[in-house]
């Protein structure tokens, strides 16, 4: 039989060469989603902020319906929804699809992580940063945003990992990430162990996150 | 000379009046001590001499310089009538339902307030909208505008504050904290030849070289590297003391500078602050601390329910008050 034929082709080291190449698939999706969401958090936090009302709830009802919802309807959306109300969509890859849909929801995680690390800030340190004849944007990048930042790691640290395994929800449109590739092994060469195997992918790189992150918040551990 | 002149300054949070007329003055090297129970506005009138709260009336003079004159110039009072709107459920005895209310605008800032409040003290009214249907006399209010910030920010330079809860940047270790602030902010200073006045920040050394020479005024030389979640509280608000010495402020103001420590650590803060007193810094001190009050300040005021109700020489207030709430405060404290 041809199956049969193609299975005793494939050796353990060709099947972790694909899974590899899908996994790179998966780091691409990843790495382009945080360079992207992470600045667009802040703006919407900023905004979910605003005194000026419009904004305000222009960014909270973004955050609403973004979380609201699930990511996998939301990828859907953004690929198919523009066409079917007759927009011309052709510039927009399915990869593209996914990078937006991906940037938004997590923009919109971010920023109410964001939000809540700046307001728990104390009002006494914008107060004594101001008293020392700092400007509104000095007080905020030197006194609030470093304190800021040792805050929300820890939550930023887990919506990270959570993206690293939520970017399997891409071939839903058919873009190859590592979990579609497992999947078509097992549907072509009845392998079902490559889809067990990306699992160790996953744990890997998530392993090296979390070290990472570990890092990061000893490198500030020695001021409360 | 005069370095701080308050007069008159009138500061509402809504529709509560937190300070009444409150005028004052200090001449420079003077020692001046805000004492009275709590509630009486004593650490509103010190966070709008900094600029962290807003005044709605009055005059604040620092350095022979006006910086806020009389926010609010005049409010005539004037008589507003307010209707319920008409609804469906009431289409009968419409007029029945109309209340007159009569809003003076002079003993309020603001006119939604003074309305709110006449509403609140009508019993089982039932208006969900409210028309004003007619204004007998128009207000006249002159607001002279409040300064912008950036001209607050410059004026704000020559006032220092020491809060109660010290808020030190906690991700800066001690002589950071104290380097930080003369390194950003730029000052006007007369350039090398004299003549032009350039605006400048300090560089690393010198801000470094001064932090050092105020930390060992404070005796806190040893902690210079130390973050301030390390030391006490008592050395923090040290530390929060050189910071603000750091600006040269022409007036330093503390603000209950040892509420926020135990008996035990009260004792080095205010011995800095005397030890400042002998150098010649003009301090505004908010102070539980009477005895500490009566020993240090040259001037004493009692701020009772937002009004001044003594004010002189600081033995004399404090030994022997000629008001009878200022005796009555005093007997408390005194006796325990």
């Amino acid at each position: 039989m041809n199956i049969l034929a193609l299975v005793e082709k494939l050796s353990f080291l060709e099947i972790i060469g694909r899974l590899g190449e899908g996994f790179l698939s998966t780091l691409a999706i990843f790495g382009l989603t945080l360079v992207l969401a992470l600045p667009l958090g802040l703006l919407v936090a900023f905004g979910s902020m605003s005194r000026f009302k419009p904004i305000k709830w222009l960014s909270r009802t973004l955050v609403w319906i973004i979380r609201g919802t699930p990511l996998i309807l939301q990828i859907i959306v953004i690929f198919y929804g523009p066409g079917l109300i007759g927009w011309d969509t052709s510039f927009l890859s399915r990869f593209g699809a996914v990078i937006l849909a991906f940037t938004i929801n997590y923009a919109a995680y971010f920023s109410e992580i964001y939000r809540g690390g700046i307001e728990s800030m104390p009002k006494g340190q914008y107060e004594a940063a101001y008293l020392l004849g700092m400007t509104k944007y000095q007080a905020f990048t030197k006194v609030i945003i470093p304190q800021v930042y040792k805050r929300i790691l820890p939550p930023m640290g887990n919506e990270i990992i959570t993206l690293v395994k939520d970017t399997s929800l891409a071939r839903v449109i058919a873009v190859g990430e590592i979990i579609m590739v497992a999947e078509e092994m097992s549907n072509v060469y009845a392998l079902v162990w490559p889809l067990l195997f990306t699992g160790f992918f996953y744990l890997a790189f998530n392993g090296m996150l979390t070290l990472l992150f570990s890092y990061l918040e000893k490198r500030n551990s020695r001021w409360a | 000379m005069k370095v701080l002149e308050v007069k008159g300054v009138n500061k509402y949070f809504g529709s509560n009046h937190v300070l009444k007329d409150v005028s004052f003055s200090m001449e420079k090297g003077e020692v001046l001590a805000i004492i009275g129970s709590s509630g009486g506005g004593k650490t509103t009138l010190l966070r709008s001499l900094t600029f962290l709260e807003r005044i709605q009336k009055g005059t604040i003079e620092i350095g022979g310089e006006s910086i806020i004159t009389d926010i609010e110039k005049e409010k005539k009072p004037s008589k507003y009538i307010w209707k319920e709107i008409e609804s469906k459920k009431s289409k009968n005895n419409k007029d029945d339902n109309a209340v007159e209310l009569e809003v003076d605008l002079s003993s309020t800032n603001k006119k939604t307030c003074a309305i709110c409040n006449k509403l609140n003290s009508i019993k089982n009214h039932k208006f969900k909208k409210l028309v004003k249907i007619e204004d007998k006399e128009p207000t006249t209010v002159t607001l002279s505008s409040y300064p912008k910030d950036k001209e607050l920010r410059e004026k704000r330079l020559k006032m220092g504050l020491v809060f109660q809860e010290f808020n030190l940047f906690p991700h800066k270790t001690v002589v950071q904290n104290l380097m930080m602030a003369p390194m950003l902010v730029k000052k006007s200073m007369s350039d090398d030849s004299g003549i032009n006045v350039v605006k400048v920040a300090i560089t690393e050394e010198q801000a470094r070289e001064k932090a050092l020479e105020v930390l060992e005024q404070v005796g806190l030389s040893d902690k210079a590297d130390a973050y301030p979640c390390e030391i006490s509280g008592g050395q923090k608000q040290r530390v929060a003391i050189a910071r603000a010495l750091c600006m040269n402020p022409e007036i330093l103001c503390f603000d209950e500078p040892t509420s926020a420590l135990d008996p035990e650590l009260t004792g080095e803060v205010l011995k800095v602050i005397s030890s400042l007193k002998d150098t010649g810094v003009t301090m505004l001190i908010v102070t539980h601390e009477i005895m500490f009050a009566r020993e240090i300040a040259d001037t004493v005021i009692f701020l009772d329910g937002g009004r001044i109700l003594e004010m002189g020489d600081a033995k004399t207030v404090i030994d022997n008050p000629t008001e009878e709430r200022t005796k009555e405060f005093m007997n408390k404290i005194l006796k325990g």
